[in-house]
């Protein structure tokens, strides 16, 4: 069926990828993107006049290698750093550096070891889980074949690093981290990216697993950030042919509870396709989109239960200067938690619908998304807040966040403060509202194990087919799951072409 | 108890056992049973580990640390005849969860009473719960036969481990999907969560949810706490599923039946017999020597006690291969709760459900909300003890009125969270002992009123004092968490979970090892198996 129409719901990132790779194997495609903008979570922000922040989600060292590949991403622009971001963790007398495997600065005994025996195992593992990823979930109910090829490749690991990862992966990562021998701040550092996002603190189980997963797939950034990121799928995908639609909110998805037949759009228009793929979180997706008589009952129940309790608050400041530490050294990337038990805390004020009193900071700072010279633009992922924050998400409440984040940040940038021009502070309804993410989970739902592999983000539809014949999933909430790396969109695509 | 203390004279033994809980009786029992020569040595005056009965106050028996039974082998007490020698159960039918507002919820022996209760709260709910019995006793007869075998070494090419890893992937490969997805989040997701998608009620959920924190250092919200709280629901006396009881004449009637049991087989049990360490020459353990002095020779030394006990502080991490040295470092044992035992003139009367029938008769748990259990434990998470505790209260003179004088009662009440490593360090534990003890029976008598002034006596046991008095390391009551990590082939330590240890001659045979803590007696009879099958003894 060369040729054939395909819809896809969402110019996201995945949205965006799963395009180009369809048009490139011959398919029309056609993108409905709701927003004005393309690139979804990826998206550059204009928050105050002369700032834009590099995307809500502004972490690119994840991007698939194969997806970027296949689209041909270096050809329309996709560059990557030469080498990994320096990344400042301060600590009670001054901080520490990382950067990649290296550590420097106010380190404890400990750290230098402690990050060696951590990158060791990141390493060791990151051919197996680059191949989960890379490939059609993990399903036990696969042929006996595909299991045992993948129990092969953990084998090969050797008993040492099998067992090892074994024990890691079901721990929480501040017991893992604190077990390499790392010192307070480090450790804290390294948790934080497990819990970002997620409705978890590092005392919560398996949250070793996220990290471990995330460290190993990490590569060095995109050159110019998010926003380069999705400039460069935006034009593989128009290269490829696909059709772009801003503007353009699907309201319906329309099949006869066996076949999918086309979409509805706001405007009243309907637009026949032989297949659809969703890249929306399975909330919006089945029960909002599809009617939910069209489902199977266990895939409506399903799509009800998932999980996705957005932790997340955004903060995009505008600085009229670099941000720096008290001695004057320029910060492109820090993470403010000084302690474990500081980002546990930060996690039980969510817990009851809350916000956290002193969230943990990630922060990442462009010079080159302030259009006056000199200026700088610090985009900060919050952690965390309920997203049914008691007394409701007022601008009050909104301000007196803003404010924490920013007494955190002082702590080591003491000038910080004067040099805000503007700060935006977006709240987990906030992201709801402005990308269509249900909970304002920033990444379509939580890492859980049971919401992973086969089973994202549903048993149903864990390999990006639905029960609806022509229907196909594939965003964030799809294997292998959210954050900026473009695997959902690859791997959907591709069960549409081996369809 | 015709606990013999004579030495017998010369002679090595065939195995000597250190520690004379459940585990090391039962596993004594098989060897002796299997007509081998053995020792067990307990350092306390009385036999039974933290499954003991002790008269702590005149006329009065407490079941002193572990206090209902629920996941005893029905094998063992089978292979070891353990009702004529003195084992009776008694179920324990009721479930109780008093509110401070409203009429609490009971949880009867008879389905009809229970549903009638539940549907005041909620029609659905009451509708759910039968059909989540159900699946939850589905889910346990699937683990079952987990818990009943030595756990498989995946990192084995040998054909025999490979048919068990295949046998265990047929097992997951045999379910249906709903059984597979209900499976995986059995195994990985908070308990909170996993009754969330069942139930709407707090009330119901919150007494359900607490089955996954019991003994762990871990919140309702803590993801991994659904899979205890199968291991909970797995109980099983005399092959009933899903049943708990006491055990007459209080818990420590349990390991005296397997002692006598073990006497009859030959076994030579001893106590005030601490063992101060292990003797280890070139590799090989040989024997042990007793902090009177005296040294003993066996063929095999079994340890019954937790692992950093045994190899840190019995064997040494001189005799110990480095790796496994930096995995027991690494070993969670982490105590999290605590115990408060009362003698009591006079039954507790509680506001919400007045007098004294069948409702107290069973288990009485403080859960009121899972916000209520997750404060309690984010409280711990820091270093303090909860001031507003969850607890689990059993009356057992209600049940068996031999241990309590005539119209007089023991309470046991079971804590949590108590941590052991307080912030202001473990040490501290007996300044906070007693704020611990009145914060304890001030959280109860919010519930029940009276209750304070009919104390007659009351005994407080901290992590610290589990660990000082009973040889729990760290105060935990299992050994060692029970989390994925620490399970199965990883219990204790990778490579070492099938009984052996790096020293040779060295074994182990208690709570630290597969299949985990509580009263199963598992851990003592696989390892006598094991040690028989590879003929170690």
């Amino acid at each position: 069926m060369s040729g054939a129409k395909v819809i896809v719901i969402g110019g996201g990132l995945n949205g965006l990828a799963a395009a180009g790779l369809l048009a490139k194997a011959g398919r029309e495609v056609h993108v409905y993107e709701a927003r004005d903008a393309l690139g979804g979570l990826a998206a550059g922000v204009p928050f105050a006049d002369g700032y834009t922040a590099p995307g809500l989600l502004h972490d690119t060292a994840m991007v698939r290698p194969w997806v970027a590949d296949a689209l041909g991403l270096a050809q329309h622009g996709l560059q990557r750093e030469a080498s990994p971001a320096a990344v400042t963790i301060p600590t009670e007398r001054g901080a520490i550096t990382l950067r990649g495997a290296e550590v420097s600065g106010d380190v404890g005994p400990g750290d230098a070891d402690g990050v060696r025996r951590y990158t060791a195992l990141v390493d060791a593992v990151r051919p197996v889980l680059a191949r989960i990823m890379d490939q059609a979930p993990l399903d036990p109910r696969a042929s006996l074949l595909s299991l045992l090829k993948t129990g092969l490749a953990v084998r090969r690991l050797g008993a040492a690093t099998m067992l090892e990862l074994m024990q890691v992966a079901p721990m929480c990562v501040a017991d893992w981290t604190r077990s390499l021998g790392l010192s307070e701040p480090l450790a804290a550092a390294l948790s934080l990216p497990a819990v970002e996002g997620s409705f978890t603190g590092p005392w919560s189980a398996h949250t070793a697993t996220t990290a471990l997963v995330r460290a190993a797939l990490s590569g060095p950034a995109v050159v110019g950030g998010a926003p380069a990121l999705v400039k460069a799928v935006v034009a593989a995908a128009k290269a490829h042919g696909a059709h772009l639609h801003t503007g353009a909110r699907v309201t319906r998805i329309l099949s006869d509870g066996a076949r999918v037949s086309g979409v509805e759009l706001a405007s009243g228009e309907k637009v026949t396709a032989d297949a659809v793929l969703s890249t929306l979180d399975p909330r919006s997706t089945f029960l909002c989109l599809s009617g939910p008589t069209d489902l199977p009952l266990g895939l409506v129940e399903d799509a009800k239960r998932y999980r996705m309790r957005g932790t997340t608050v955004k903060v995009h400041l505008a600085l009229t200067g670099p941000l720096e530490d008290a001695a004057g050294n320029r910060i492109t990337a820090l993470r403010a938690t000084p302690s474990l038990d500081d980002v546990e805390r930060a996690f039980d004020a969510a817990k009851y619908r809350a916000a956290a009193e002193a969230p943990a900071l990630d922060v990442v700072v462009r010079e080159d998304m302030a259009t006056a010279p000199g200026h700088a633009v610090a985009s900060i992922v919050a952690h965390a807040a309920s997203y049914d924050l008691a007394g409701g998400w007022t601008d009050d409440a909104r301000q007196r966040f803003g404010r924490a984040a920013l007494d955190v940040l002082s702590r080591h940038c003491p000038t910080v403060r004067d040099r805000v021009a503007h700060m935006e502070v977006l709240a987990p309804p906030d992201i709801a509202e402005r990308y269509g993410v249900t909970g304002g989970h920033v990444l379509h739902g939580e890492h859980a194990p049971d919401q992973l592999l086969f089973l994202r983000p549903s048993v149903h539809c864990g390999a990006h087919r639905t029960p609806i014949a022509g229907l196909y999933v594939g965003g964030g909430a799809t294997h292998p799951g959210g954050g900026l790396t473009l695997g959902p969109g690859g791997l959907a695509a591709r069960a549409i072409l081996s369809k | 108890m015709s606990v013999t203390n004579t030495e017998r004279n010369g002679g090595r033994w065939d195995a000597i056992i250190i520690g004379g809980g459940h585990n090391g009786l039962a596993c004594a029992a098989y060897l002796a049973k299997a007509g081998r020569r053995v020792k067990v040595l307990e350092r306390r005056h009385v036999l039974g580990g933290a499954a003991v009965s002790e008269e702590v106050y005149p006329g009065f028996t407490f079941s002193v640390c572990s206090y209902v039974v629920s996941l005893l082998r029905p094998q063992i007490i089978r292979d070891l005849e353990l009702p004529k020698h003195g084992l009776e159960i008694l179920p324990l039918e009721c479930a109780f969860t008093p509110q401070l507002e409203g009429p609490g919820l009971v949880r009867w022996p008879d389905a009809a009473k229970t549903r009638a209760e539940i549907a005041r709260l909620s029609k659905k709910d009451a509708d759910v719960y039968p059909q989540f019995g159900r699946a939850m006793g589905r889910m346990g007869r699937l683990v079952k036969p987990i818990i009943d075998d030595p756990p498989p070494d995946p990192t084995s090419f040998d054909p025999r481990e490979l048919l068990k890893l295949k046998k265990l992937g047929d097992l997951v490969r045999g379910l249906s999907e709903t059984e597979l997805v209900r499976f995986v989040k059995m195994m990985t997701m908070s308990s909170a969560d996993f009754l969330d998608e069942w139930f709407e009620s707090d009330v119901l959920k919150a007494p359900m949810a607490v089955s996954g924190i019991i003994g762990t250092y871990l919140g309702v919200r803590s993801p991994g706490t659904a899979y205890v709280l199968l291991h909970h629901y797995m109980g099983e006396i005399d092959g009933a599923f899903r049943a708990w009881g006491f055990s007459r004449g209080g818990t420590g009637q349990i390991s005296l039946s397997i002692a006598r049991a073990a006497e009859a087989y030959g076994a030579d049990i001893e106590v005030n017999a601490g063992v101060e360490r292990v003797k280890v020459k070139d590799g090989r353990a040989t024997g042990v020597v007793l902090t009177d002095g005296r040294e003993l020779d066996a063929k095999a030394v079994i340890s019954g006690v937790d692992p950093r006990l045994t190899f840190f502080g019995l064997v040494g991490k001189e005799h110990l291969p480095g790796e496994l040295v930096s995995h027991l470092d690494r070993y969670k044992l982490r105590g999290s709760s605590g115990k408060v035992n009362l003698a009591l003139d006079r039954l507790p009367e509680f506001t919400c459900r007045p007098g004294n029938g069948l409702h107290i008769k069973g288990d009485i748990a403080i859960a009121p909300s899972i916000d209520y259990l997750e404060r309690a434990y984010d409280e711990a998470k820091y270093g303090a003890f909860s001031r507003r505790p969850y607890l689990n209260v059993v009356i057992p003179s209600l049940t068996d009125p031999t241990v309590a004088p005539p119209g007089k009662h023991v309470m046991s009440i079971f804590v949590q969270y108590a941590p052991y490593h307080l912030k202001e360090g473990a040490a501290d534990w007996p300044n906070q002992r007693d704020a611990f003890g009145d914060a304890v029976v001030d959280t109860l008598a919010e519930y029940a009123p009276g209750l304070k002034e009919s104390i007659l006596y009351r005994q407080v046991l901290t992590p610290w004092d589990l660990e000082k008095d009973f040889g729990l390391t760290e105060g935990n009551i299992f050994h060692g968490e029970l989390s994925l990590e620490q399970l199965f082939f990883l219990r204790p330590a990778p490579g070492w979970a099938r009984y052996r240890t790096p020293v040779r001659g060295l074994w182990m045979c208690g709570s630290g090892t597969h299949p985990g803590g509580g009263i199963m007696g598992a851990p003592g009879k696989l390892a006598a198996e094991r040690m028989l099958k590879e003929r170690a003894v």
